[in-house]
């Protein structure tokens, strides 16, 4: 370098360095929420993600009978579901970003996430899907620019079905009726479900940050991460 | 990959800033201005963007309209951007073609042809071959909640970070930044003693050792340099220690 060449240029805004310092966040917050889900079972209460009771357009398509849950619905709106999606990337954030990209079922159970993981990846994107009640939302992750991917939305649209018995079960599926909506109405429905979607997203990430700035961090959080890892990686020593 | 069907991919971005006291006219007038303006074959333009309605995004001679883009809380709109798309090599080749006719046309020796012939005819050429075909668009919805102080930004990769965020300061005035999960972790209401350990908040690692180990054998090879003399385990371990720039707050890991 020349004594000559040196960066005259106008340092960050305060702003930006404060978000640029901060974007390990991502990455951490995408490998917390894989783990936190598995042992959670991939089942929250919604009371605990603080989302309000369904009302409205979100409401239940059925209610749940007041003399209990035979079918279980009750206890299914009280719940936020999770199911590990079918597409991983994991990126290590040193110099070298060596990138493990999975993609198929299984990657709730997974030795390569695991072997990354232990080799000091984060996951960069991770695929999930989630239900709310009677909506299914599928979506993936991406830690760099906090995005969504590939969301779909459940189906709000199509009017309910006739139920009168006589579909053929070796023909073809009954195509669904959709309504022509005016365009305020088909917007405003995707972005209450988005809404509903970016809630339960939000409030996780809030627990996470919440976790990451305790005390407990490293001996709670980091401890039960690696000890799933360490116990998954022995479990398949242990099979091979 | 728009906002009205299919899935959905896209990025937030975080509104500083209101809409203003008149929004239906005030915008109106600031979208107008900042119309698309369809590209024509005869210009030398390359490309051209601009705002155009979500409902009609090729409807190109549509006013801006506030039915069009303001739905109570929401501010809808799409960024399109138009490009020729020539190939250089048909263009190449379709020149050549061209310029050899002229020669065997006119019986001109090739040798009397300069650089700025060759050029006007390939301006020529470029025309004809814009007029036969279609610029290739690419539109971004863009879902303003003015309420919540958010946007939804139907795209990805710089289109969407660096053009649309661009064009929607200028726009709409007030400043935005990708929603990115730093960004959140600012915006949470923590209160001011977590702000500071968040302010502090370095980035931890699950597995330090295997930091530590990657490292070491980064500095191993660096100290063998090309003889073949074994490196001493307590120099490397020290030269990874200095590399790490091992942080004091860091907890004692219990590997």
């Amino acid at each position: 370098m020349r004594p000559d060449d040196q960066d005259k240029s106008a340092p960050a805004p305060e702003r930006v360095r404060k978000i640029a310092d901060k974007l390990f966040l991502g990455p951490e917050f995408l490998t917390w929420l894989y783990f936190t889900l598995l042992e959670e079972g991939l089942a929250l209460p919604r009371a605990e993600l603080g989302l309000p009771a369904p009302t409205g357009a979100m409401a239940p398509d059925k209610p749940a009978s007041s003399s209990g849950d035979a079918d279980g619905d009750g206890d299914d709106q009280d719940l936020v579901q999770f199911a590990i999606g079918k597409r991983a990337v994991l990126k290590t954030v040193d110099a070298g970003g060596a990138r493990v990209a999975l993609s198929g079922a299984g990657l709730d159970d997974n030795g390569e996430i695991l072997q990354a993981i232990r080799r000091g990846a984060f996951l960069d994107t991770l695929a999930l899907d989630m239900s709310l009640g009677h909506r299914v939302y599928s979506f993936t992750l991406r830690a760099d620019d906090g995005g969504f991917v590939g969301v779909k939305l459940p189906d709000l649209f199509s009017e309910p079905e006739d139920d009168d018995g006589l579909q053929d079960p070796l023909g073809p599926p009954k195509r669904k009726r959709r309504p022509k909506l005016p365009l305020e109405d088909i917007l405003a429905l995707r972005m209450l479900c988005l809404d509903e979607l970016e809630a339960v997203i939000d409030a996780l990430f809030a627990r996470f940050v919440t976790r990451r700035i305790a005390r407990a961090w490293h001996s709670e959080d980091v401890a039960g991460i690696r000890k799933a890892v360490a116990r998954g990686l022995k479990a398949r020593l242990v099979d091979a | 990959m728009g906002a009205l069907n299919g899935s959905l991919s896209y990025i937030r971005f975080l509104i500083d800033g209101d809409l203003p006291k008149n929004p239906g006219a005030t915008l109106e007038k600031s979208l107008e201005s900042r119309r698309f303006t369809p590209l024509s074959p005869s210009q030398d333009t390359a490309e051209s963007a601009g705002w155009v309605a979500t409902e009609a995004p090729f409807d190109d001679g549509r006013p801006l309209t506030r039915d069009l883009f303001l739905f109570g809380d929401l501010v809808v709109v799409t960024y399109r951007e138009d490009k020729w798309a020539v190939p250089r090599p048909l263009l190449k080749r379709e020149t050549a073609r061209r310029i050899q006719k002229i020669i065997d046309e006119e019986k001109k020796d090739p040798d009397s042809i300069g650089k700025a012939f060759v050029k006007a005819v390939e301006a020529a050429v470029l025309v004809e071959l814009k007029q036969r075909t279609f610029p290739r668009s690419k539109l971004v919805d863009v879902v303003w909640d003015t309420k919540r102080r958010e946007a939804r930004v139907f795209g990805r990769g710089t289109i969407v970070t660096e053009r649309v965020a661009s064009l929607f300061e200028r726009t709409f005035g007030p400043r935005v930044d990708v929603g990115v999960y730093a960004a959140r972790a600012w915006s949470l209401d923590l209160g001011s003693r977590a702000q500071g350990v968040l302010e502090r908040l370095s980035p931890g690692w699950l597995f330090p050792d295997a930091l530590q180990n990657a490292i070491e054998d980064e500095a191993r090879e660096r100290l063998s340099g090309d003889d073949d003399e074994p490196v001493p385990a307590k120099a490397t371990k020290a030269k990874a220690k200095e590399a790490s720039g091992a942080d004091d707050d860091a907890p004692p890991w219990d590997n």
